[in-house]
């Protein structure tokens, strides 16, 4: 009888706990009801505040259902729709298609540069507050419309848009000319008081895009383009190069891919990149360098009166990639000259780069502001210097210590 | 006041949460021996109780012939043979018979080594010494005093005149009634309250064969057969120890169903023994044919699905564990012994694990822990995520589900226990057909059935990839029950996927560990070695074969120890 009655409770206990703790969870989202958005495009509304665009990935595609199913087609679509807020222009789009949109498998977030301009930030917390969409999907700047960039986006190698847009940022590990960020990671950047966030810079790049600019050296030619003007002949397509800097949520400015690498030199996440230095033993020709970091970069930020007084000590080694048969890169001699070559180049860069966003954009992308805080001693004594303000008055000093190696074959013995 | 009345509900709760042990059996035991014996006759109906009541053979051939055929029912049983004969001793002569059971018995022993000397007159029972033997004699005054052995007619046939090795003078009818249901005959001499069981076995059997179910690359190839003497045989042939104790306790009160009660006796656990040996001794059934009645007869918990106790055809596996301090029970007519207490790990390792290199048997041990979760829960984890996490997976296999179930009519749910509900019914079908038709069951079932239902549009191909890796997973588990419990189990965690996703399946899973903890097996803790740790415990894996100094703790057997610290010896010696 005892042992019933506690049976009894013990079963109507698990029972209430069960009830209370899984209300939550009534909700099923069937898995064919849902229609899933790969991409979103925000520009400037016409007749509206917004214009916001979704990409859709239609999966298998009416044309090969027959087939074992399992393929899947590069058919999507993208939608526009101008509406006052994203989430009513979630509304109407899911008014409009028969399943219900998710943005769960969302992997871009594309802002065009026009609405940049204007400021992103309530788009932005928007976006944080959406519980679908992932931290992890990348933020582009686009240089033409949103819009646009997305219905330019065919994948060349990819037979899935989302699979081109997952992989394509990541090509910023080994050129290094723009890099990988994260929605969290700008959020992040947006809100701190160390520093101002950054985008990828993305382009549609067709012929009339290309870069007309006729400096004197070819060779920096090569890497000295934004987003949709380097010479590539191939068809519209999206290219990612450079990045997009802002000072709070409003655009200010671009980078080069050259000025990518240098922010990536500077803020210790360089990978491997390739850069091209003009040749000191012979006019005219130029020798290519695989550059990785030899060790971290040391910044330091040290505040004058006259502003912050900032130095890096940057430390690289490089391979030469670029052989010919009279290349005598095994003696020292040699290699010293190529490394003093080297050494003034990227610090002529370095230099460009630093007092670009200093000066001409005045923000702080590479987190100085985190060095700089050791220098006060409370939280309202940072608060009040307001680093991001004063951050133009900075100056610098780099150092750069390129350690090159020779190439990979032995050419004498 | 209010203070009370939150220590009740403390007390309340801990009550509810703490353990504590068993006190109270809702079973009484029967105290005297004679109560069960009179329990066991209850059996007979009431014209019967009168043949019952007569306990001791009597001294008339004749009751003793209408007797057995009464208790035999010989007018309409057609396998008795009663054997009427004349037998000779000293000359002289008494009616007696034979009373055995045709084709349990060897007809040539009998002929020769009972009929024959007792009926035949040699030499040496020719010799007539009016039934008395002078031991010694002495004259005192004309009076001869004469010493004389009277002859004992029971003990010459005993001794003289049945050349067999094994035979019993038995005084009750039931002690005589069980020998001839085993095969032994009886005999019965006019004018001897006492009759003769001589064992003349000699039915046919099954030999020792290969085993059927549990198949191992090294090792040996002997199973166990239905015999329970060849199956004890050849335990006794592996351990090769006098310290093997082979206990026979009968079960069922109408089959009188030989157990035997293996363990080692200077390795067992004393309590352990008693235990076993006293639930077998107390189990009220009328019949008992196999060992995996016995099984749910003797287990610690019956409401749960997991397997307690191990159960093997295997005599090197049961040897193995003998070894380990566990005791073994074998059932007569059964060729599967159990193995007393089984742990939840036991049931994952296979024999095949001690006669490989340690390092293939982790990876085993590994491949069988990953093949029990994913046959357990992999049904129930792509419901879940179809249903509520589809941002768990890679955007590329959600596309890929989704195009693949484009022209699927049914929902997830449906399809699911559709293909489960036939992947279970061809495992059934193909188990109950005639073996030749086995394959075809297989071919029809797995191939066309699968890529038909695929063509159709009826499932969708990646279903059916998921309930066929299911499949595959629960073949992968060793032992037959556990992975039967897999099967049930895996349709409660497809439900709690669709109705609570994840959050279902993780307090599924909680209740499915709290049980494994709650469990034991003949009092030991069903996770062992793992939950609770004792002293030894060296992790997950399995030590290899040269550092498996300790027998498991957890059994406290009287040998902790079973090789030295240093083993191999030849490798370590101090003379080198």
């Amino acid at each position: 009888m005892k042992s019933t009655f506690k049976k009894h409770i013990s079963l109507f206990l698990v029972l209430t706990i069960c009830l209370f703790s899984l209300s939550g969870c009534y909700n099923i989202y069937n898995i064919d009801h849902l229609a899933y958005a790969v991409a979103i495009g925000l520009d400037v509304g016409e007749n509206n505040s917004l214009k916001i665009s979704f990409q859709l990935s239609i999966p298998g595609g009416s044309s090969d259902s027959g087939s074992s199913g399992s393929s899947q087609s590069d058919n999507s679509v993208v939608n526009t729709i101008e509406c006052s807020s994203i989430n009513s222009g979630i509304n109407l789009l899911n008014s409009y298609i028969s399943k219900e949109l998710n943005l769960s498998h969302c992997k871009v977030i594309v802002f065009s540069e026009e609405f940049a301009y204007t400021g992103i930030s309530e788009s932005l917390y928007t976006l944080i507050n959406n519980v679908q969409i992932r931290p992890d999907c990348n933020i582009i700047i686009s240089r033409c419309s949103a819009s646009y960039f997305l219905e330019n986006s065919k994948p060349l190698l990819e037979k899935l848009s989302a699979r081109y847009y997952e992989i394509t940022p990541s090509s910023s590990d080994y050129t290094a000319y723009t890099e990988s960020v994260t929605l969290s990671q700008f959020f992040s950047d947006f809100n701190n008081t160390f520093s101002q966030c950054y985008a990828i810079l993305g382009g549609i790049n067709t012929d009339t895009t290309h870069s007309t600019d006729n400096t004197e050296n070819n060779f920096d030619k090569d890497s000295n383009n934004k987003a949709n003007e380097t010479s590539i002949s191939s068809k519209a397509n999206i290219e990612n190069m450079g990045l997009a800097v802002f000072y709070g949520d409003k655009l200010v400015g671009e980078l080069t891919g050259i000025e990518a690498l240098c922010h990536q030199i500077i803020t210790n996440k360089l990978n491997v990149c390739t850069i091209t230095i003009a040749s000191p033993f012979e006019e005219g020709k130029t020798i290519s360098l695989r550059l990785r970091l030899k060790d971290k970069t040391k910044n330091k930020v040290q505040l004058a009166d006259s502003g912050p007084y900032i130095s890096s000590n940057i430390k690289l080694e490089a391979r030469i990639l670029t052989m010919d048969e009279n290349s005598q890169y095994l003696d020292e001699k040699n290699i010293a000259i190529l490394e003093k070559y080297a050494n003034s180049y990227l610090t002529n860069h370095l230099y460009e780069y630093l007092y670009k966003v200093s000066k001409e954009y005045n923000s702080d992308i590479d987190g100085f502001g985190k060095y700089a805080v050791n220098n006060f001693l409370t939280w309202e004594d940072w608060i009040n210097y307001d680093w991001l303000y004063n951050f133009k008055n900075s100056f610098f000093n780099v150092e750069v210590d390129t350690d090159i190696k020779s190439g990979y074959i032995l050419m004498e013995t | 006041m209010e203070n009370s009345k939150k220590k009740n509900f403390f007390q309340v709760f801990n009550d509810f949460f703490s353990y504590q042990e068993k006190t109270e059996y809702d079973f009484t035991v029967p105290e005297k021996a004679d109560e069960k014996k009179e329990n066991d006759l209850n059996y007979e109906d009431e014209t019967n109780k009168k043949i019952n009541e007569a306990k001791n053979i009597f001294p008339s051939l004749s009751v003793n012939l209408e007797y057995m055929k009464v208790r035999y029912n010989l007018l309409i049983n057609s396998d008795i043979v009663i054997r009427e004969f004349t037998l000779t001793a000293r000359n002289k002569q008494y009616s007696a018979f034979l009373l055995y059971i045709d084709g349990m018995v060897d007809s040539k022993l009998i002929n020769d080594f009972v009929l024959e000397p007792l009926m035949l007159k040699n030499r040496a029972n020719l010799f007539d010494n009016d039934e008395t033997k002078v031991v010694s004699e002495a004259i005192t005054n004309n009076i001869s005093v004469r010493r004389i052995k009277k002859f004992n007619l029971l003990d010459y046939i005993y001794n003289n005149l049945i050349p067999q090795n094994s035979i019993k003078k038995v005084q009750k009818f039931d002690e005589l009634i069980s020998g001839i249901n085993s095969g032994n005959c009886a005999l019965f001499i006019d004018t001897l309250d006492t009759a003769f069981d001589i064992d003349v076995k000699g039915f046919k059997q099954r030999g020792v064969e290969k085993p059927n179910n549990e198949i191992v690359v090294r090792g040996s190839q002997e199973s166990f057969s239905e015999n329970i003497r060849t199956n004890t045989s050849l335990i006794r042939r592996l351990v090769n120890n006098e310290n093997l104790i082979i206990e026979n306790i009968d079960v069922g009160k109408l089959s009188n169903t030989k157990c035997a009660v293996c363990y080692m006796k200077n390795i067992a656990n004393n309590d352990l023994v008693g235990e076993v040996k006293f639930r077998l001794n107390n189990i009220d059934v009328d019949y008992l044919i196999s060992s995996g009645q016995l099984e749910q007869l003797i287990e610690d918990n019956g409401k749960f699905s997991l397997p307690q106790l191990i159960s093997t055809e295997r005599p090197d596996k049961a040897t193995n564990y003998l070894l380990e301090g566990r005791v073994v029970v074998i059932v007569n007519g059964s060729p599967y012994c159990l193995i007393a207490p089984g742990t939840f790990i036991d049931f994952i390792s296979s024999p095949e694990d001690l006669n490989l290199k340690f390092q293939f048997a982790n990876l085993l041990k590994i491949i069988r822990i990953l093949a029990f979760i994913i046959t357990l829960l992999l049904p129930g984890l792509y419901i879940a995520i179809t249903n509520f996490h589809q941002e768990l997976i890679p955007t590329e296999l959600l596309f890929a589900i989704v195009a693949s179930r484009e022209s699927v009519p049914f929902p997830i749910i449906f399809e699911i226990f559709l293909m489960e509900f036939s992947f279970e019914l061809i495992r059934e079908a193909g188990l109950r057909v005639p073996s030749p038709l086995g394959s075809t069951i297989g071919i029809v079932g797995a191939l066309i059935l699968g890529q038909a239902a695929v063509e159709a549009s009826i499932v969708s191909p990646i279903l059916i990839i998921i309930v066929a890796i299911t499949g595959i997973a629960s073949f992968a588990i060793p032992d037959f029950s556990l992975s039967f419990h897999c099967r049930l189990l895996r349709f409660a965690y497809i439900v709690l996927g669709y109705i609570f996703g994840f959050l279902g399946i993780g307090i599924g899973l909680f209740i499915h560990f709290l049980v494994l903890a709650t469990l034991k097996s003949f009092g030991y803790p069903y996770l062992q070695p793992y939950v609770p740790v004792t002293r030894d415990y060296k992790g997950f894996l399995l030590a290899p074969a040269w550092k498996r100094e300790h027998r498991a703790d957890f059994l406290n057997t009287k040998r902790p120890n079973k090789q030295n610290k240093i083993s191999m010896k030849w490798k370590y010696s101090n003379n080198k």
